[in-house]
């Protein structure tokens, strides 16, 4: 959940404006003049990038946490490195890992989505390319933590 | 052509010839590029319809519409090249969409358009590395990609200097006259105005309607009302 968030407010901005600049460049109409569709041409890519390097980042923030688990556990409360290594693996099963980057793909889509959405629903104007990418983390954040609750009732219900 | 409740432009009616060079003008603010915007596709008239030759392009279904504007090519204001592309694969996007030529031959084509306007050896530049003139160059390119029926041109003089607005003119004389590309600008330049159009209406802000059409010179010569001969005049012997 916190590297969807961190997504929304890096990616999920920077969709909305690349796709709120391409609006006003008129780079949009020019796919559609040509008879292109721009949600394949501008969106799928993105949407597709998201899904795929999620995961990644999400594998990525768990072994960081893991490592500050480890720091202060090692520097605060006097754990060595190996009781801390075996707690972890104990407490964490690989259930927790596999839902973890389940969870972080949709957060991809999600983010993905609400930047283009917002980029292409972008005005005509600098000032609305910027209040684009304000929407797009806004929207964003709300459907990562909307997200959340109902995988939280998904897991518990299936009892994952 | 509505914004909302907000009637911009009522009882447009006119036809435009094979071969023309027809010019929609106007003052600012009066419709123009919003009339493109609707012959392309891009906004929808809130009443009445536009044909191509015998098909209904307002009423046409959207692979209907696609294979239509497959068949027109659009310069826009700003030139509105993709950014993220070389020019190369600007105009290489379309022949690689709606073509079965491989990418040796569609960077040929894609160089031809480019030297067509004055581009040879620009193929892998990007559109933020050339100047604003040549920017709308590469974006003509790209609107011939395809050999369009019908280019649309809106405000093909914006931002250039004198002499690039008048090799641009040049140049769209040049596409009507050997590829037998019919034409719509949009501009108020009256020296483009005079120098290329054959055709033209005038959308008049006051009345929002079209107070006059035909030939631009026709017009200079005998205009039929006050509104057009100050405009096509630029006010020329009145207190402004």
């Amino acid at each position: 959940m916190m590297t969807g968030i961190i997504m929304a407010g890096r990616t999920g901005a920077a969709f909305a404006a690349q796709l709120g600049t391409m609006k006003v460049t008129q780079e949009i109409d020019a796919f559609t003049t040509l008879g292109l569709s721009p949600l394949e041409f501008l969106v799928l890519p993105r949407v597709i990038a998201l899904v795929l390097m999620m995961p990644l980042l999400c594998l990525y923030a768990d072994f960081v946490g893991v490592l500050g688990g480890a720091t202060v556990g090692m520097g605060m409360l006097d754990l060595s490195w190996t009781t801390y290594i075996r707690e972890t693996i104990h407490a964490v099963g690989l259930t927790d890992l596999f839902g973890g980057i389940f969870k972080s793909a949709v957060y991809g889509v999600l983010v993905a989505l609400s930047g283009c959405l917002r980029g292409i629903q972008c005005g005509n104007s600098s000032s609305a390319v910027g209040d684009a990418a304000t929407s797009a983390v806004v929207t964003g954040i709300v459907a990562i933590v909307a997200a959340c609750g109902i995988f939280a009732v998904v897991f518990y219900v299936l009892g994952i | 052509m509505a914004y909302g409740s907000f009637v911009l432009m009522r009882d447009l009616n006119f036809t435009i010839n094979d071969g023309d060079v027809f010019i929609i003008m106007g003052g600012s603010g009066s419709g123009k590029s919003t009339l493109l915007r609707h012959l392309i596709g891009l906004n929808e008239p809130a009443q009445g319809e536009i044909f191509y030759r015998a098909e209904n392009f307002t009423k046409a279904d959207p692979a209907k519409r696609q294979e239509i504007l497959r068949r027109t090519g659009v310069l826009f204001q700003s030139g509105a090249l993709w950014s993220s592309m070389t020019l190369a694969e600007n105009i290489g996007l379309a022949l690689e969409e709606y073509t079965d030529l491989n990418p040796h031959e569609i960077r040929e084509i894609a160089s031809l358009k480019l030297a067509l306007v004055g581009l040879k050896g620009f193929e892998d530049y990007y559109p933020s590395e050339i100047s604003g003139g040549m920017q709308k160059r590469a974006g003509l390119s790209r609107a011939m990609a395809l050999d369009p029926e019908i280019l649309f041109f809106d405000e093909p003089s914006a931002g250039l200097d004198p002499i690039s607005s008048r090799l641009l003119d040049d140049l769209i004389l040049d596409l009507r006259d050997n590829l037998g590309a019919t034409v719509v600008v949009v501009t108020h330049e009256l020296a483009s105005i005079f120098t290329i159009g054959n055709n033209s209406v005038f959308l008049d802000a006051e009345t929002r309607t079209i107070t006059a059409s035909g030939d631009p010179k026709e017009l200079l010569a005998h205009p039929p009302n006050p509104m057009v001969h100050r405009f096509l005049t630029r006010g020329e012997g009145e207190q402004i």
